[in-house]
C-alpha cells in the first residue's frame, strides 16, 4: 500500500495558446474563458458531467493576471462548482505537479472521488510593468540593483554551469532546436518554425549569458487535469487512465551549504530519487521525460539531478543523443513551454498533460514509440541565492484497463 | 581590513528613478548600517552562522533572539555573474546604465549577495575576480552596497 500506484488521470485538457495578437487574427481571451473552456475539455475527455464535479474536489492553480490573494473561491463561482474540496496551489511552475499530489491524496485517503485541477493564465493581456506581485527579496534585494525578474535570475544559474562543467551555448542550442523540432508536430504549439543553430546563436542576449532562446515564450491558455483512485479510474476510463507510479516532492532544496549552495543542483535530486524509488524503476526504464523547461539550462540540470547522467554531463548528453521525440531520449515532446508556450502559472501543467497523451498514444506525428514510462517534473519560485525552491518529480505508467 | 567608508562620486540626485527597497522592522537595520557605509548582516550565535537576506529567526536553528547584526569586511569574489542587456519589469531609468553588470558575490565570511559591479568593462568580468564593497548613496535614506574589482 502507498501513493504510489493508488491513483490516475482519467481526463486532461488543454487549449489551444494566444499570444493575443489580434492584429495577427489571435484571440484576445480573458482568464475566466481559458478556466471554462480548460475545464470543459477535461470533463469531455474524461466522459464526466460538470454536474459530477458537485461534491468532489476542484483544484486551482494560483493565477498571476490578474490576480486575486482569494483566487479559488472566484473560480469556482465563475464556473459553478460546488466542491466537498478545494484545493489550491501557488508554487508558481509547480501548480499542475502540487495540485496533482494534493488530488491523490485526498482521492486515496477517501474524502473525495475525483479532483478537478485547472490552471490558466493570461500572461499577454497584461502591459503594466509590475502588475504581478512578487517576492520581498527580489524587490528589497534583487530590483533595487537592476535585477530583471527570472532571466537575470537564471543567467548566473546557467553561467555558474558553463564555468563549472564547461557547458556550451551549442549544447543549450541543442535543446532548443531539438524541441522546437518537436514543436513542428504539436499543432497546439506557438513556436512551429524550425530554429537553425545559427538563428539561436545569433538571438539576442537579454541577461547575459541567457539568449532569447534560451528562454520560454510566454501564452494565454488554460490546461486541466481529472484525477481519481485507479480502482475507480479502470472502471469508468478503461484503456485510458493513466496511473501515477510514483510522485515525490523536495523544497527549498539545498546543495552542500544552505549560505554557499551549488547553484547547479535542483531539488530535483532529490524528488527524483524518491519518485522513482515509489515507482520501482531506474532510469533504464524511461521511455521519455518531460523536464520543466522555462530555460534551455534548466533541462539540462534536469536530465543530471534525475540521474539520466552523471552531473556536469548533460551538456555533452543532448550531443551524443537524440532528444526529438522521435530520438532515442526524447525530451518535451510536444515543445515544451519553450516553443510551445508558456501560460505563466498554469505553465506546468503541460509536461503533465503531454505525458498523459503520450502514454494515451495520442501524440500524433510527435508520439514515442512504444511509450512505457513517462517522468515529467515541476519547478516554482526562483529564490534569492540558489535556483528552485518547489521542486516535484512524477513518474506515470501506462493507460490501464 | 580594507577601508569600506570610501564612498564614490554618487549618484544622488532629488529625483532618483530606480526601483528602491521597502523598509520594514526586519530590514531597517541593514539599510541603516548602509546609509553609515557599513555592511553588516545577520548573524545567528547560536548557532554561528550568517544569515542573509533579513530573517526574522534564523532559518538553520530556529532562534528568534540570538540573532545580532554584524560587520563584515566588504571583501568577497564573484561566484557568477550577468550583464544586463534588456530592462524587463524594472524601472525604465535602468535603460541608462545598459549593458551593466550584476554579480552574485561571495562575501569572504561567507553569505553571497546580488549586487553590481562597476567601474570596469563589462568584458573584463569572471567568476574568481576578487570584489570589494563600496556604497551608492542613491537618496537620503538609501545607500545601495555595491562592488568593485580589488
Amino acid at each position: 500500500m502507498g501513493l504510489g500506484k493508488s491513483f490516475a488521470i482519467i481526463g486532461y485538457g488543454e487549449t489551444p495558446v494566444s499570444r493575443a495578437r489580434v492584429d495577427k487574427g489571435e484571440a484576445r481571451l480573458s482568464v475566466e474563458e481559458y478556466f471554462a473552456w480548460a475545464s470543459e475539455l477535461a470533463l469531455k475527455d474524461a466522459g464526466l458531467e460538470k454536474r459530477e464535479i458537485d461534491g468532489q474536489g476542484v483544484g486551482i492553480a494560483g493565477c498571476a493576471f490578474p490576480h486575486a490573494e482569494i483566487w479559488s473561491a472566484e473560480v469556482i463561482q465563475n464556473l459553478g462548482f460546488r466542491p466537498k474540496l478545494l484545493l489550491r496551489s501557488d508554487h508558481g511552475g509547480m501548480c499542475g505537479a502540487s495540485l496533482l499530489l494534493q488530488a491523490g491524496i485526498a482521492v486515496y485517503s477517501g474524502v473525495v472521488d475525483y479532483v478537478l485541477c485547472v490552471g490558466a493564465d493570461t500572461p499577454m493581456n497584461i502591459s503594466t510593468p509590475g502588475a504581478v506581485r512578487t517576492w520581498r527579496y527580489e524587490n528589497d534585494f534583487q530590483k533595487p540593483f537592476g535585477m530583471m525578474g527570472p532571466n537575470s535570475q537564471f543567467a548566473f544559474i546557467q553561467r555558474r554551469h558553463m564555468h563549472q562543467f564547461g557547458t556550451t551555448p551549442e549544447q543549450l542550442g541543442r535543446v532548443a532546436i531539438s524541441q522546437r523540432n518537436n514543436a513542428t508536430k504539436n499543432p497546439n504549439a506557438y513556436l512551429k518554425t524550425p530554429l537553425t543553430m545559427e538563428q539561436y546563436l545569433s538571438s539576442r542576449l537579454i541577461a547575459d549569458p541567457i539568449r532569447l532562446y534560451d528562454a520560454c515564450i510566454p501564452v494565454n491558455g488554460g490546461l486541466a487535469f481529472i484525477v481519481t483512485t485507479l480502482e475507480k479510474a479502470k472502471r469508468i476510463a478503461p484503456g485510458k487512465a493513466v496511473p501515477i507510479l510514483g510522485i515525490a516532492e523536495s523544497d527549498n532544496y539545498f546543495h552542500d551549504s544552505n549560505i554557499r549552495p551549488d547553484i547547479t543542483y535542483l531539488g530535483v535530486t532529490e524528488s527524483s530519487r524518491m519518485a522513482f524509488e515509489m515507482a520501482r524503476i531506474k532510469q533504464e526504464d524511461v521511455s521519455f521525460f518531460q523536464p520543466y523547461d522555462d530555460y534551455t539550462i534548466a533541462v539540462i540540470m534536469q536530465i543530471e539531478d534525475a540521474g539520466f547522467c552523471e552531473k556536469g554531463k548533460g551538456g555533452r548528453f543532448v550531443e551524443e543523443h537524440n532528444i526529438e521525440a522521435s530520438g532515442d531520449f526524447p525530451i518535451n515532446t510536444g515543445g515544451g513551454q519553450l516553443s510551445s508556450g508558456q501560460p505563466a502559472m498554469a505553465g506546468g501543467f503541460v509536461h503533465i498533460v503531454e505525458s498523459v497523451r503520450q502514454l494515451r498514444g495520442e501524440g500524433g506525428e510527435r508520439q514515442v514509440k512504444d511509450a512505457r514510462i513517462g517522468v515529467a517534473t515541476g519547478l516554482g519560485a526562483i529564490s534569492y541565492g540558489n535556483n528552485l525552491t518547489n521542486t516535484m518529480t512524477i513518474v506515470f505508467g501506462r493507460p490501464v484497463d | 581590513m580594507p577601508d569600506q567608508e570610501e564612498s564614490v562620486a554618487s549618484s544622488q540626485s532629488t529625483s532618483y528613478a530606480k526601483f528602491l527597497p521597502e523598509l520594514s522592522s526586519l530590514t531597517k537595520p541593514f539599510w541603516e548600517y548602509c546609509e553609515k557605509h557599513e555592511l553588516r548582516m545577520q548573524y545567528c550565535a547560536k548557532c554561528s552562522q550568517w544569515i542573509w537576506y533579513p530573517k526574522a529567526w534564523c532559518p538553520s536553528c530556529g532562534d528568534r533572539k540570538s540573532i545580532e547584526w554584524r560587520k563584515l569586511s566588504g571583501v568577497g569574489t564573484i561566484y557568477s555573474f550577468t550583464i544586463i542587456r534588456q530592462v524587463i519589469d524594472n524601472s525604465p531609468a535602468f535603460q541608462a546604465d545598459i549593458p551593466f553588470i550584476i554579480g552574485l558575490i561571495e562575501l569572504e565570511e561567507g553569505p553571497r549577495i546580488y549586487s553590481n559591479v562597476t567601474g570596469t568593462p563589462i568584458d573584463s568580468v569572471s567568476i574568481g575576480d576578487r570584489v570589494m564593497v563600496y556604497f551608492d548613496d542613491v537618496t537620503q535614506e538609501i545607500s545601495l552596497p555595491k562592488f568593485r574589482k580589488y
